[in-house]
């Protein structure tokens, strides 16, 4: 028989309530394996902190989510949003599964294509594209999607540059009854900018108009705002071809779908307040069947879904470095991980999970990261099981923005692993090293001398 | 109009051709003219044959009947009958003009009065309109001194000599008196008999004109003489009906007319050739009794009887498993069989009601027709569709609540156009696990697409039913949400068909069109059919670039550059008073007869040049989704006839209505697909595939490409030749 475990003991505040002869029981059960692969195991041949990706949980997701539209819906395209993790066996996965590429910079772009990604299957996005950028996309016949005039007359004059006609569509920012308006990307609907770009754009005749893209905004919990841009494009869409004659081929409804983690301060939940993909779908699906398309020409709907689709599939698994009491006599655990890598946590109350067997006792508190900063907390607070030093932990849902908006500050970036379908383990992004970090230092000659006395 | 003497000249050169081959049910033009020497043996007879043929035919034509009709020998047939009898029973004399005058007008009116009463019930009129024609005409004449009876044929020899002095006589005797069996004599002597021709030269030619026109209508043709024969011999009737009383040729027509033409051919048609001459047999001698009290010859009455009797009857059974009606009459038994049997395997099952899936996007039938759960008995021709996951899960987990279900809540759409006759919304979802028996259909809408054509979808989400009772909804219109109403332990959607608007209706065997299969190795279109258990199925998503291509509109034209050879050819597209739509190439006054119902495309017939390219379109698109799908591949069965050369398919003939071992038919690929944005590209590939008796080959390979909203591109290889025809205007 195993040794009884230690547990030391935990200072609890008494809750008056209702008699329960159960006590209060914690919502945590211990999560020993990801998929089928020990947790110990992971952080013991690959350190730790350490990113695990589940190639399974993409691959459900991004099936749930497309199956939600493709039965409401005859004519969808998923584009990969790589600004949410473009992490390459991450990408590569998504367009295994039929994705095609949404990209924000000239880096995204060349991302993109090294992937294999042919160049009309490239979304380009955002408001900084440079001239190269922009000669490189249109050589590649890919969907330049415009956010402002100025990108506007740039782009008419590179097209007479090179002497060939871009697709473009124009990202359309608009009221859908949601605070707060995101009006700072795209032209505005209400205020006819938009429409002053299709005049533009048509009359000058020198690029293609075959789409219409807009993104509300992000961790939308209303799938209606969705209903009221899809319908808002359609009828852009539709005037268009009353005006000047022009099909407009796609209509892209951006990203920013809610996954099921628990934004900071909010009362419910994640997977309770968050609308369902189906929610999503039904709300989309049908204001564009109920736009005034015909049947035999209902345009492309493009979803550039990120986090929602790759937010369940990351796990951070990390090591308690220390406990400790605070001063107002909370507990505090210093773990080996912190808002340089999760940088989510500024935003999401995330969840954590021992990854070893506890008792049923828990305590109040803290959860700090390693850094010497102040803002270095990951949970305010937290009811956790008292953990050991070099117990290890996962947090869960990290798959969006934390392995691209992480910050090589103080420590280094960890390793990052996939999980295979068949449970085998794939390194695909090495941690990083003093020599990387320092390979791309210069040093000025004068300065590689010094004495300290 | 025909305006031109030329086309006039053609025009009576093909009605007379036709009428002499009509006689034996051909449009063989050879054939028509060896019979047309046939008639010449008794000179008097042939020329009054021919006379009142062209005479008849000017008639028609003058008084503006159908020049088709004219043209195909419809109308002159009976006539150039009625004529051959004048001749045969009378000699020339100026009243026999006036008799051949009255008996063209007289046989053309009886031929357009039987023509009409008999095609309102799909029969054919044959010979009717002669038989009457020449019983008035005996009764008539009888006893008119002025018309001098023909005795020819009591004095041949005489005759002969006069003629043609003893060379033709001598000739004449040499056939006469071939060494041939007694049996296989009156077979000829019978054959000639048609054409008042008692003779075995005429006979001769007669068969030598069948076995030219068809092979099996030659076999049919001596099969049913010899049924006829045989049983003669075996109740020991008077031989000479056979063989004098021109009685024979009955049993040859009958064989012949509904072995191969009437009738498909088949071994149930050739058992019929060999065991209708009773009947025949005793339609004939019992009315010979009556006719006879008039003194009127029986001619082929027991022939018009018996067949026009037979059609008659066969259309009313109500389901056709044997001897099967010739569906469309080329005139050549063997035409008739290969196309039918092209036909009944691209199209077997058609359904003239398009019923689509009731569903967006793709769902796997979890139960199919005689399903082992709930599709028993009188509900047994239902559907039941559900969604999984890669893991084969119909839920997310844990699924305990129907929102865990991933086809909860998904739309359910019109399957066809009709109207909504009743609808139930106000059924409770069930727990998983629950069923409600009560009101086991749950949540129901039925829609009415056609007399006796019901659709009804069930287990819906209450208050999720967007139609109201009576009204008009089509295709594809949202009904309401998969649901777990009703006798459901999990959310599913059932489908079924019925022919009576109430709810538990039994359900009706009917098909469903136009679905594509998914899940399995490469994708699988079906025009017509039933998905059975287990199918991922999906509505095909229609692809513009395809649709536009392939529109055709008419009016409109399209040039074609040939590489090769530097020819253009120019399709036009034209619809006619039917509203069948065909391409027309008036170089080589081919046409394709084609249907779009902007689903499918089918080229469905050919008529013209073999040589031309748009017979080689005809042969490749035999079928084509207008809706793309990466390795999607259709395969259809092409008509031999229109494959084969008559002299490669010479074997074939004698023994297609039992075992056809020559195949050929056209595969098409879904070969390439670039960007459906702007301006997209499509390639189908293909090939045409011959199956011999022992060998596969490849005819001729092809590649169609689309681009910029049109067929861009049609490339051949063909043994060994390429073609790269080029649309260059349309």
């Amino acid at each position: 028989m195993e040794k009884l475990r230690y547990e030391r003991p935990v200072v609890k505040k008494l809750n008056t309530g209702m008699m329960n002869k159960f006590g209060t029981r914690t919502e945590y059960n211990p999560v020993t394996h990801i998929d089928g692969v020990s947790v110990k195991e992971l952080i013991g041949q690959y350190g730790s902190p350490l990113f695990v990706i589940s190639e399974r949980t993409i691959r459900q997701t991004y099936q749930d989510c497309k199956r939600a539209f493709t039965n409401r819906y005859p004519r969808v395209q998923m584009a990969w949003s790589y600004k949410t993790n473009y992490i390459n066996a991450v990408c590569n996965v998504f367009h295994q599964e039929g994705s095609w590429a949404e990209v924000v910079s000239g880096f995204e772009y060349n991302k993109a294509l090294q992937n294999g990604v042919p160049g009309n299957k490239i979304i380009f996005n955002g408001p900084d594209k440079t001239d190269n950028d922009l000669k490189l996309a249109i050589d590649h016949n890919s969907l330049i999607h415009i956010d402002h005039l100025d990108e506007l007359y740039r782009l008419m004059e590179i097209t007479k540059e090179v002497n060939k006609r871009p697709r473009v569509a124009i990202r359309v920012n608009m009221d859908t009854g949601v605070y707060p308006m995101w009006d700072r990307f795209g032209f505005n609907y209400e205020t006819g900018q938009a429409w002053d770009a299709i005049n533009k754009i048509i009359l000058n005749d020198q690029m293609d108009l075959v789409g219409l893209h807009c993104h509300i905004g992000t961790f939308m919990l209303t799938a209606n705002a969705y209903a009221i841009a899809a319908s808002k494009l359609a009828d852009l869409a539709y005037h268009i071809h009353a005006k000047f004659n022009k099909k407009i081929t796609y209509i892209d409804l951006g990203g920013g779908f809610a996954s099921k983690n628990t934004l900071r301060g909010s009362y419910l939940q994640g997977n309770v307040s968050s609308p369902s993909f189906d929610d999503y779908a039904e709300a989309i699906c049908s204001a564009l069947l109920n736009a005034e398309y015909s049947k035999q020409e209902l345009p492309l709907l493009i979803l550039e879904t990120g986090r929602a689709l790759i937010d369940d599939a990351g796990s951070l698994c990390g090591t308690v470095l220390a406990n400790k009491r605070l001063s107002d006599g909370r507990r505090a655990t210093i773990m080996d991980f912190g808002v340089n890598i999760l940088f989510t946590s500024f935003w999401y109350e995330h969840k954590l999970s021992p990854a070893q067997e506890f008792s049923h006792y828990t305590e109040d508190g803290v959860v700090y990261g390693p850094l010497c900063m102040n803002i270095d907390v990951i949970r305010e607070n937290i009811t956790l099981p008292p953990m050991k030093k070099g117990d290890n932990v996962v947090v869960h849902s990290v798959g969006a923005y934390n392995m691209t908006q992480w910050m090589q500050f103080i420590a280094m970036r960890p390793n990052v692993v996939m999980i295979d379908m068949d449970s085998k383990v794939h390194l695909i992004r090495n941690k990083e090293t003093l020599e990387y970090i320092n390979n791309i230092e210069e040093m000025p000659a004068y300065l590689k001398e010094f004495t300290l006395s | 109009m025909i305006k031109s003497s030329k086309q006039i000249t053609s025009l009576s050169f093909q009605g007379l051709s036709n009428s002499y081959a009509q006689l034996f049910l051909s449009t063989n033009q050879l054939a028509g003219l060896l019979i047309g020497i046939a008639s010449f043996i008794d000179p008097i007879a042939g020329s009054c044959g021919l006379a009142m043929t062209l005479l008849t035919n000017a008639i028609a034509y003058l008084f503006q009947l159908n020049q088709a009709k004219i043209k195909s020998g419809t109308l002159g047939y009976n006539a150039l009958l009625t004529g051959l009898f004048i001749g045969h029973t009378f000699t020339w004399s100026t009243y026999l003009i006036f008799i051949l005058l009255t008996g063209s007008i007289l046989c053309l009116m009886f031929t357009i009065a039987f023509e009409n009463w008999l095609s309102k019930k799909n029969l054919p009129f044959l010979s009717l309109p002669f038989l009457v024609c020449v019983w008035l005409l005996k009764l008539a004449t009888t006893g008119l001194s002025n018309l001098a009876p023909n005795l020819n044929e009591l004095f041949v020899f005489n005759h002969l000599y006069r003629v043609g002095g003893e060379h033709l006589l001598n000739t004449y005797l040499s056939i006469e008196q071939l060494p041939i069996a007694p049996v296989i004599a009156v077979y000829f002597r019978s054959l000639g008999a048609v054409l008042f021709q008692y003779s075995l030269g005429a006979g001769i030619l007669v068969s030598i004109a069948i076995f030219i026109h068809s092979r099996i209508a030659f076999t049919l043709s001596v099969l049913s003489f010899i049924s006829g024969y045989v049983f003669y011999q075996l109740i020991g009737a008077n031989m000479n009906d056979l063989n004098y009383g021109f009685i024979g040729f009955n049993f040859i027509l009958s064989g012949m007319a509904l072995g191969g033409f009437f009738l498909i051919p088949s071994r149930w048609s050739y058992l019929l050739a060999l065991i209708i001459a009773p009947t025949i047999a005793i339609i004939g001698i019992g009315s010979e009794k009556i006719l006879g009290v008039f003194q009127l010859p029986l001619l082929s009455l027991p022939f018009n009887i018996f067949v026009i009797l037979f059609l008659f009857f066969l259309y009313f059974r109500e389901k056709a498993v044997f001897l099967q009606l010739t569906p469309q009459q080329f005139a050549s038994p063997e035409k008739n069989l290969y196309s039918y049997q092209n036909k009944s395997k691209r199209f077997s099952g058609y359904s003239a009601f398009k019923i689509h899936l009731p569903i967006i996007g793709r769902m796997r039938i979890s139960q199919g027709h005689e399903g082992k759960i709930t599709h028993l008995s009188d509900w047994k021709f239902a559907w039941d569709f559900d969604v999984t996951d890669a893991e084969n899960r119909t839920y997310r987990l844990p699924g305990m609540l129907v929102e865990d279900y991933y086809c909860y809540n998904l739309p359910v759409v019109a399957p066809a156009a009709g109207t909504v006759v009743k609808i139930i919304d106000h059924v409770k979802d069930n727990g998983i696990n629950q069923v409600n028996l009560t009101e086991n259909w749950g949540n129901t809408v039925i829609i009415q697409h056609a007399p006796y054509l019901y659709s009804k979808l069930s287990h819906l989400k209450p208050g999720s039913i967007k139609v109201y009772e009576g009204e008009w909804i089509a295709l594809g219109k949202t009904i309401g949400a998969i649901g777990n109403s009703g006798r459901s332990p999990e959310p599913h959607l059932h489908f079924q068909l019925q022919s009576t608007p109430y709810i538990g209706s039994p359900t009706l065997n009917f098909p469903l069109s136009n679905y594509v299969q998914m899940g399995i190795d490469v994708p699988r279109f079906t025009r017509n059919g039933i998905p059975n258990e287990g199918d991922w199925v999906e509505n095909p998503i229609p692809n513009k670039l395809l649709q536009e291509s392939l529109s055709f509109i008419p009016g409109k034209k399209y040039t074609w550059q040939i590489e090769q050879t530097g020819l253009t050819e120019i399709w036009e597209s034209h619809t006619d008073a039917f509203n069948n739509r065909y391409l027309y190439d008036p170089k080589s006054a081919s046409f394709l007869y084609f249907t779009n119902d902007n689903l499918v495309f089918e080229a469905n017939a050919f008529y013209g040049d073999k040589n031309s390219l748009l017979f080689h379109f005809y042969i490749a698109t035999q079928q084509i989704l207008l809706s793309y799908y990466p390795n999607l591949s259709i395969e259809n069965p092409l008509d031999i006839s229109e494959i084969y050369k008559p002299t490669q398919r010479f074997f074939q003939d004698w023994i297609a209505p039992f075992y056809l071992y020559l195949q050929a038919k056209s595969k098409l690929n879904y070969a390439y697909f670039y960007d459906d944005i702007q301006s997209p590209k499509i390639k189908l590939e293909g090939s045409i595939e011959l199956g011999k008796l022992f060998s596969k080959n490849a005819l001729m390979v092809f590649q169609i490409e689309f681009e910029n909203g049109q067929l861009s591109q049609f490339h051949i290889t063909h043994n060994k030749q390429q073609l790269t025809a080029t649309c260059i205007s349309n």
